[in-house]
């Protein structure tokens, strides 16, 4: 019977192959430096937003040519949204999350990892090109996990404002009140269209004024007529008394009136700042004709 | 029987009870519904990888997600439990001629229905959208986990009434050998019992608790580590009576024989040790998890790998063996002599043939380094789909063309459709994983509603459209089988169905001297399975024990 010989043959051939490869795998993790995720450190969720280096993520020079590029994962963007980081350094990314379970997968690189609430995840890469590429989160993580990304740009020369201490968002957008409390923004339209994209807002709602076609939220083209609808509902029992307040309300507190025939899946803003709340207000009311 | 004969235990003549008949068909019923009910939220799926949105016309489904959930927790789950759950009990009744337990088979039966009862108010009314992964602090209704895990303890209970069955058995033979087919079947169970402890400390200890408020919080890591505990072999628990319906069934449906007895038992032993400490290879993205410990559980994986290897061989060679003794010659004439008009033979080779695909890719994914590059990926489902979602699933349906008219005593009804129904639905696997796995090369994400994600990238384009085609071809044959299952069911013709399940002779038997007796001591065995895990997940527990309680619940859908 010949059967048998095939057989040893095969089988002898088989494990040959699967030698072969954890021989390769440990080329290529010793040999060529390809190192996995691995047991960095821990952290506490519940004050990971005051806990250095999350309480600054973005991007800081550590040596040299090396630099650390922090993320702080939660429902549904990274922050900082977008990170310049430059060519031919060696880049650390160190993510975490600040609730539930996300990912963290740069496209077009090998930094693939998990952000789990309560540890810390650390890869190192060297970009060796000026291009962009999506951050993904890649494991569910909620009703608009699908609108959950950012972007890392690599560069060949950074700039002042790409590392974090040298400029912070609330400076850049430029807004905040006077003290005699009174709003302080050159241009309310400009300025809350742009915030309304940077800070997820567009990947929920649609607003043609803004580009933003999402579909989680209710459209906000009418969202004037409609909060001042909205407040006279019977079914509407909080405090708002004016389409302003309810609108406010709406970003501030989101599970305060959850608008029927949607999930109460929106966020609550974690770093926006109150004068940036009130711009994104009257931009929404003054491009939904009021 | 004098010591030193080889022999097959062969119970002629054996019939099971018309009750347990019935109990049998029944659990069944409830898995093959299951798949069909998976399957539209699947083809919502493809399509939405394709950039076209039909989760509008579903509109008893609040988002994607909760869709995503029935699909992962009936195809993935009830399918293959309820499958195992009167397949293996009656394989080992037939191998051993026993009438199984009736009380153990209508309370695991009763529990499963109960398990679905409550999965199904928790899902249905949008109160655990948490994947079929279920990983916390993503927190479900108490009712979709307490539901799991009676579907858990149902097969507990199922193998339960498979241990008395062979005890029983074994106290009027004491010294001859187990019959392979109830070695296997046992085997198999005793496997997936062990594998499911970890995941029932967490839903038990942990998630239940939290999410009836008894505790507030729990530890995220540690969760996720018992869901991969588990995670892992579950999916052997999925394969194994698949692989008990190749080694033992098949053969003897192409018209040859099994080639090996003893080999075959080795390659059951190998899963029994092998199959559970492997789950880091899930978690090689995860933190807090050395890099040491990964590169153990990746070299076990490896190991793992050599049983399939192993079957590869022997269930070719009796196709081999099927096809010559028809007639077949040549190197490969042979394959078209093979008995391409029987509906479940054929639908089980192509399983096999998908299998060949499924098995290159698992090995990639267990690859440590390059599993950097597909992790999460719509890769992974390209991959599962061809194990999982068509070695399996196919496998199953391929026996349902057997099985339920062997059951319910009627003859299988429109063989052409149930023909078609494999066929349709393997060219469809294909071309899917096509577009899955290319897409995901290309970094496109699983579990995503890609139709409505804002950073879509046209690179995806392609893998997407082929996506899309091919989830529809699986979508359509499994819509075949389902009417040919409910047309055997209802007007199926009385009294043509076969008497017998298509068990097949071993080219070489068992032996009873030496060393091979030993090989069906399936105690020790699991004892020695245990021992591996305890290598290989000890060294985690010790650093991450007691628990950290950080997160609260997230019931953000
Ligand atoms: C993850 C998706 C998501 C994000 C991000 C999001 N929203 Fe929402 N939003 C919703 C949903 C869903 C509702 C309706 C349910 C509710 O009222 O809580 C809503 C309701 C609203 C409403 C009330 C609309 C009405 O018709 O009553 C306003 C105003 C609003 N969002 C503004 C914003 C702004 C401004 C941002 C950005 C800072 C934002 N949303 C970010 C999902 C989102
Ligand atoms: C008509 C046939 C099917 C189609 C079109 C289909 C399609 C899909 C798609 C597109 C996904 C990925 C969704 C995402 O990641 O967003 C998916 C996930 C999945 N499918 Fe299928 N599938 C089918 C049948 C099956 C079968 C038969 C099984 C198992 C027996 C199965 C098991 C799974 C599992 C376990 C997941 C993962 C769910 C998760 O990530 O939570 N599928 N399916
Ligand atoms: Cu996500
Ligand atoms: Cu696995």
């Amino acid at each position: 019977m010949k059967v048998e010989h095939f057989e040893k043959a095969f089988l002898s051939l088989g494990a040959l192959l699967l030698l072969a490869g954890l021989g390769a795998l440990l080329y290529g993790s010793i040999g060529a430096h390809i190192h996995l995720p691995g047991n960095v450190g821990q952290v506490d969720p519940a004050v990971v937003r005051t806990t250095a280096p999350f309480d600054q993520p973005g991007l800081r020079q550590v040596g040299p040519n090396e630099y650390e590029a922090v993320i702080l994962g939660q429902t549904w963007n990274f922050l900082p949204s977008e990170l310049r980081v430059p060519v031919g350094a060696d880049v650390r990314f160190i993510g975490t999350s600040a609730d539930v379970i996300h990912g963290l997968n740069i496209e077009g690189t090998r930094v693939n990892m998990m952000l789990i609430p309560g540890q810390i995840s650390s890869m190192t890469y060297r970009f060796d090109e000026p291009g962009e590429h999506l951050i993904i989160c890649h494991e569910y993580c909620g009703a608009a996990h699908h609108s959950m990304f950012g972007r890392v740009v690599a560069v060949n020369q950074l700039t002042e404002g790409d590392l974090v201490g040298s400029g912070s968002a609330l400076a850049e957008s430029g807004v905040y009140f006077d003290s005699e409390g009174n709003l302080v923004c050159e241009d309310i339209v400009g300025t809350g269209t742009e915030l309304f994209q940077t800070q997820g807002c567009a990947g929920c709602h649609s607003l043609p004024s803004a580009n933003a076609s999402g579909n989680i939220g209710p459209p906000l083209d009418q969202v004037a007529a409609n909060a001042a609808q909205r407040i006279t509902d019977a079914s509407y029992t909080s405090s708002a008394e004016t389409p302003d307040d309810y609108i406010r309300e709406s970003i501030m507190t989101p599970a305060a009136h959850v608008v029927d025939g949607y999930p109460n899946a929106m966020p609550a803003p974690q770093s926006l700042s109150d004068a940036e709340v009130e711009v994104l207000v009257q931009m929404l009311l003054a491009v939904s004709g009021q | 029987m004098s010591a030193g004969t080889a022999t097959v235990f062969d119970p002629t003549g054996f019939e099971l009870p018309d009750g347990q008949r019935r109990v049998l068909r029944w659990t069944l019923y409830i898995g093959y519904f299951a798949l069909v009910a998976g399957v539209f939220h699947g083809l919502a799926q493809a399509l939405s990888y394709a950039q076209i949105d039909i989760l509008k016309y579903f509109p008893f489904l609040e988002s994607y997600y909760q869709g995503l959930t029935v699909h992962g927790v009936t195809n993935a789950l009830i399918l293959t439990f309820s499958f195992s759950n009167a397949f293996l009990p009656l394989m080992i009744s037939r191998a051993l001629s026993q009438k199984l337990v009736s009380s153990l088979l209508w309370t695991s039966f009763i529990l499963m229905v109960l398990g679905n009862v409550l999965v199904f108010y928790a899902v249905t009314t949008n109160q655990a959208s948490v994947l079929y992964t279920a990983y916390a602090p993503l927190q479900a209704h108490w009712s979709f986990y307490v539901g799991l895990v009676l579907i858990v303890v149902s097969t507990w209970v199922a193998l339960l009434n498979m241990i008395i069955v062979y005890r029983r058995w074994r106290g009027a033979h004491p010294d001859v050998r187990v019959p392979l087919l109830a070695f296997i079947s046992l085997a198999s169970y005793a496997m997936w019992f062990l594998a499911s402890l970890p995941i029932a400390v967490s839903f038990l200890g942990f998630l239940i608790p939290w999410s009836l408020g008894l505790i507030d919080k729990v530890d995220p890591l540690l969760n996720r580590t018992l869901f991969w505990f588990t995670g892992h072999a579950i999916v052997y628990a999925w394969l194994l009576p698949a692989y008990v319906s190749w080694y033992a069934l098949v053969p003897r449906q192409a018209g040859g024989k099994l080639m090996s007895d003893t080999l075959t038992r080795f390659v059951f032993i190998l899963f029994l040790l092998l199959s559970i400490p492997t789950g880091f290879h899930h978690q090689y993205t995860d933190p807090g998890i050395s890099t040491g410990m990964k590169a153990v559980h990746a070299v076990l994986t490896f190991g793992v790998f050599f049983p399939s290897l192993a079957t590869a061989f022997s269930v070719v060679a009796a196709l081999e063996m099927g096809g010559r003794a028809r007639g077949g010659r040549g190197l490969l004439g042979w394959i078209r002599r093979l008995p391409w008009g029987d509906a479940s033979l054929t639908a089980q080779i192509l399983a096999m043939v998908t299998f060949v695909f499924g098995g290159i890719t698992g090995l990639i994914n267990a690859s440590y380094t390059l599993n950097l590059v597909i992790h999460n990926t719509s890769w992974i489902p390209g991959h599962f789909h061809m194990t999982v979602g068509s070695a399996v699933g196919l496998t199953l349906v391929g026996v349902a063309y057997w099985l339920i008219p062997y059951l319910t005593g009627r003859q299988l009804w429109g063989r052409g459709l149930a023909l078609a129904s494999s066929w349709v639905y393997t060219i469809g696997v294909l071309i899917f994983a096509r577009g899955m796995s290319s897409a995901g090369l290309e970094g496109m994400p699983r579990r995503t509603y890609m139709a409505q994600a804002p950073y879509y990238q046209s690179q995806w384009d392609l893998g997407g459209m082929l996506t899309g085609i091919g989830g529809t071809l699986m979508f359509l044959g499994i819509i075949f089988f389902f009417i040919v299952i409910v047309a055997t069911i209802l007007v199926g013709k009385k009294g043509a169905a076969p008497k017998d399940i298509p068990w097949s002779e071993s080219l070489h038997g068992p032996v009873s001297e030496g060393w091979a007796p030993r090989l069906d001591r399936i105690g020790v065995w699991s004892l020695v399975a245990v021992v591996l895990i305890l290598i290989a997940y000890s060294p985690w527990f010790v650093s991450n024990l007691p628990p950290r309680l950080i997160s609260p619940g997230f019931s953000i859908w």
